[in-house]
């Protein structure tokens, strides 16, 4: 028997629609290929081997079973893509900062900056949005970040660069800020003691800064699940969409979504519609036994990911006629910066990221915390060889390296080896860590295709170098003794746009409901829909608010 | 490893012909070269040398026993097959020691060492032959393509490299167990194409680690040579390949350059996160540590923790950036 609406991928994007169509009564049905964790206390560890090895990991892109192989993704050069299976998504290790879009990549945008943004806009204005940012940052919710010391320090930088502290949730001006994060902040005995492992904290609620964001969190200790203080969507829409249609719920009247994970979607199936194929079925593969398994839908939407939903499509048939499904696959151009400092800056303790920099046309910067693993490949992680040894060919901008100088950082980029490697980490807390985000453009050439992932590898290089040197500034100001930049090459981890919605059929695959143009009753909900890169903030927060505009209707109607 | 001015000689006549560093002689060198060159039985030999397979085979084999009488067929491939493990764990120690250096023989070999405990100490080796081997999902493409090219390449336009003397048909029976150990695509050992391709590129860099100690030519080379090593692979991975097969050509050569770029920025990559990982003090069926990680001593990570342990929660909420506890619409 056919259920109303068929959601693929409980990640990110997915279990927001599955929530709100499930308050209207729809019998939903929602697909994961990964896990279900429903016991973080057991299930997850503040390790960093253990959840976050690429092929191992409890955070990977592969089957439950961890005794099995990690899915294979090829990416033919230099790069790395962060993907991950199991309800929750990439949220799961996500550091929950929920910034809003760049009102410039919107439609009808006419700030004097304008030009500085991508020409493929959103279908509509940043005010219309609005109201859908406010639904998710309630529901989540989001919270302006607390501080700990690694995040003074990175304000005290962050002043001298000239440019003021930004009080509002909107950009406007070069500006810097605490985050906006889906963590629940600090409240009763939370934060102000430090607790051992397996300890519950007596009166704390909220982020305990235990400092392992990126392991999944699992604070305070023993808490209700859906009073974690990250709010994945595991312990936020998941529960919710659980929940609808019980007694005494949240949504009384709503329909119990029913979540399979360990469920890989393989085929999208379509009927004779009125014109064009009409979405009908989805089959998927129980990645435990193998089995294999159809059901029908009114309505089917794709949430599996910027990677994933293209190859779906592909794999399924459904028409392309204008080339752009898998077309457009854009990614902040990612830098990396690492200041060190005489003085403590704890920077594996608190929450992984609280504070940023916006800089409107350009990007953004934001402070990171890590630990000690996870640190270490960040500084093995550049397009720029080895410092004092290569450089990838300082004039040769093909090879992706650049082996930068500048009076903002130390050196030339590139990856510092050996003992170099070892002094810098020498004492993981003092340091600070500055990520670069960059802005950068929808463009065709950057696809998912059946056999193949090709990043861009020559991004928008000004806007790059002038958010990089702000950065190194940053640190100076904020007193780092030392200052590395690593020249990273392409990290598939904010990645967008592959099933994008705009303004124009010749250039877009879906309208502005988030609908496809070429297959009936079928929808995007997650990242692939954005229309475009935001202009550099993270993506989740946005596509979580389309999710809300996407499922405000009944899509029956 | 002591400098050989002959052999120097070799590695710039090497590199000059690879990567053309004469303006305008490269077609002709390589012309000149391959009018001279020796025959291909001779080419797929030194290709073993230059990975290592024949110098790990002559270190370990038992030669007496194997020159008997009794073994007239030669070693079978269950003597040859421990060669090729032992030969990828020896490689993969020069790595991890070019990665974070320790008090190892590897990191004093490479001229590079330290008495506070590196790699190898953290099992990093442990660490990249387990996921390397067991859990990377070996693709179809272009994994394979690195594969044939491996297993059949020859390139008689590299510099001449000495054959070591060796039991006759040695050379043979190591190429076909080779082969017969990439055959199978769904177990492929990574480790070993991965230390082929190290192995290789070492000789290379210097046509001296062929020989000497440990089993791996990359684990011969000093640090600036290791940096050597990984720069031929990050900057001119198409050249790498066609060195590796000279018959090699597009498309094959741009798919497996690609691949090579990937790796060497990968085995970087994943080594240095091993290296300061939990791994080598990890209990897998309790999930658990059995002491504190070399890299948590390294950098210092928990070290005021209780009991050295992960918290629950730190000491360290410091208020908010202007007192602001909500952002304004």
């Amino acid at each position: 028997m056919a259920v109303d609406v068929i959601v693929v991928g409980a990640g990110g994007g997915g279990p927001v629609v599955a929530k709100e169509l499930a308050a209207h009564g729809l019998d939903v049905l929602m697909l994961e290929a990964g896990p279900f964790y429903n016991d973080l206390e057991t299930d997850w560890t503040h390790l960093e081997n253990d959840p976050n090895n690429p092929l191992t990991g409890y955070f990977r892109f592969g089957p439950a079973d961890r005794t099995k192989p990690a899915w294979y993704r090829e990416t033919p050069q230099n790069s790395f893509l962060w993907q991950l299976s199991g309800v929750g998504g990439t949220t799961l290790h996500y550091y929950g900062n929920c910034p809003r879009a760049m009102p410039g990549v919107f439609m009808g945008y006419t700030g004097a900056d304008a030009d500085n943004y991508d020409p493929r806009v959103f279908p509509f204005t940043y005010e219309e949005l609005i109201p859908y940012y406010e639904w998710v940052e309630a529901t989540l919710p989001d919270q302006t970040a607390a501080e700990g010391t690694k995040e003074e320090v990175f304000f005290s930088g962050a002043a001298t660069l000239g440019i003021p502290h930004n009080t509002n949730k909107n950009v406007s001006q070069p500006s810097y800020r605490a985050q906006e994060n889906a963590i629940l902040q600090p409240g009763g005995t939370a934060g102000v003691q430090t607790v051992p492992q397996g300890t519950p904290i007596p009166n704390g609620t909220g982020c305990t800064f235990c400092g392992c964001c990126f392991q999944g969190c699992k604070e305070p200790f023993d808490s209700p699940f859906n009073q974690k203080a990250k709010r994945t969507t595991l312990v936020s829409y998941v529960p919710m969409a659980l929940t609808a249609g019980l007694p005494n719920s949240w949504a009384p009247h709503g329909n119990q979504v029913t979540l399979i994970p360990n469920a890989f979607a393989t085929k999208v199936w379509t009927t004779n519609g009125n014109g064009i194929p009409r979405a009908s079925a989805v089959t998927w593969r129980d990645t435990v036994t193998s089995a294999s398994t159809t059901e029908e839908a009114t309505v089917v939407v794709l949430a599996g990911g910027t990677t994933e939903n293209p190859r779906l499509w592909l794999n399924s048939g459904l028409p392309n006629p204008n080339g752009w499904v898998g077309q457009g696959y854009t990614d902040h151009n990612f830098d990396w910066l690492v200041g060190v400092f005489e003085n403590d800056t704890f920077s594996s303790r608190g929450v992984g990221s609280s504070a940023r920099v916006d800089w409107p046309g350009h990007g953004g910067l934001e402070q990171v915390g890590l630990p000690p693993a996870i640190e270490a490949f960040s500084l093995m992680f550049s397009n720029g060889g080895m410092q004092g040894y290569y450089d990838n060919g300082a004039d040769d901008l093909d090879l992706g390296g650049q082996g930068l100088t500048d009076p903002a950082w130390d050196g030339p980029t590139g990856r510092p080896m050996g003992l170099a490697l070892k002094k810098i980490l020498s004492n993981i807390d003092k340091l600070v860590n500055v990520l670069v985000l960059t802005d950068d453009d929808v463009e065709p050439q950057n696809r998912v295709t059946l056999s193949s992932l090709n990043a861009d590898e020559n991004g928008p290089v000004a806007k790059v170098e002038f958010m990089a040197r702000q950065a190194g500034n940053l640190l100076r100001g904020a007193g780092a003794t030392d200052v590395i930049r690593m020249d990273w090459p392409p990290l598939i981890l904010h990645v967008q746009s592959t099933m994008r919605m705009g303004t124009s059929p010749d250039d877009s695959v879906l309208d502005g409901n988030a609908k496809s143009r070429f297959v009936d009753v079928l929808y995007i909900a997650d990242n692939s829909a954005l229309a475009n890169a935001l202009g550099g903030p993270n993506p989740t927060v946005t596509s979580q608010a389309l999710g809300h505009q996407d499922g405000r209707e009944d899509p029956r109607q | 490893m002591e400098s050989d001015p002959i052999a120097n000689e070799q590695t710039a006549h090497c590199l000059d012909i690879l990567f053309g560093t004469c303006p305008g002689e490269r077609g002709v060198h390589l012309v000149g070269v391959s009018m001279i060159r020796m025959t291909q039985r001779y080419g797929r030999r030194a290709f073993l040398v230059r990975t290592g397979i024949i110098g790990a085979a002559i270190a370990l084999l038992d030669v007496e026993a194997l020159s008997s009488p009794a073994s007239a067929a030669g070693p079978t491939l269950a003597d040859l097959a421990p060669i090729f493990d032992s030969l990828a764990e020896d490689t993969i120690n020069g790595l991890v020691a070019f990665v974070v250096p320790g008090p190892d023989a590897y990191s004093v070999a490479q001229g590079q060492a330290d008495t506070a405990p590196g790699g190898l100490a953290a099992d990093g080796t442990d660490f990249m032959l387990n996921s390397l081997d067991n859990f990377y999902p070996v693709p179809q493409e272009p994994m394979q393509l690195l594969v044939q090219a491996l297993v059949s390449g020859i390139n008689a336009n590299l510099p001449d490299i000495p054959i070591p003397p060796m039991l006759p048909g040695l050379a043979e029976q190591l190429d076909a167990a080779l082969a017969l150990l990439l055959a199978d695509e769904t177990t492929v050992p990574l480790s070993l194409l991965i230390a082929l391709l190290l192995n290789f590129v070492a000789s290379l860099v210097n046509p001296l680690a062929a020989n000497g100690a440990f089993l791996s030519p990359f684990s011969r080379l000093t640090f600036e040579e290791k940096t050597a090593a990984f720069a031929l692979l990050e900057t001119d991975a198409a050249n790498v390949a066609a060195a590796i097969d000279q018959d090699i050509a597009e498309p094959v050569k741009g798919s497996i350059s690609g691949l090579i770029a990937f790796i060497a920025g990968a085995l970087l990559e994943f080594a240095a996160f091993g290296c300061f990982s939990e791994f080598g003090e990890f209990n897998a069926p309790t999930r658990t540590l059995v002491g504190t990680p070399v890299g948590w001593n390294l950098t210092q990570y928990l070290a005021v923790a209780p009991g050295n342990a992960p918290v629950e929660g730190w000491n360290e909420f410091k208020g908010y950036l202007g007192g602001e506890t909500q952002a304004s619409e």
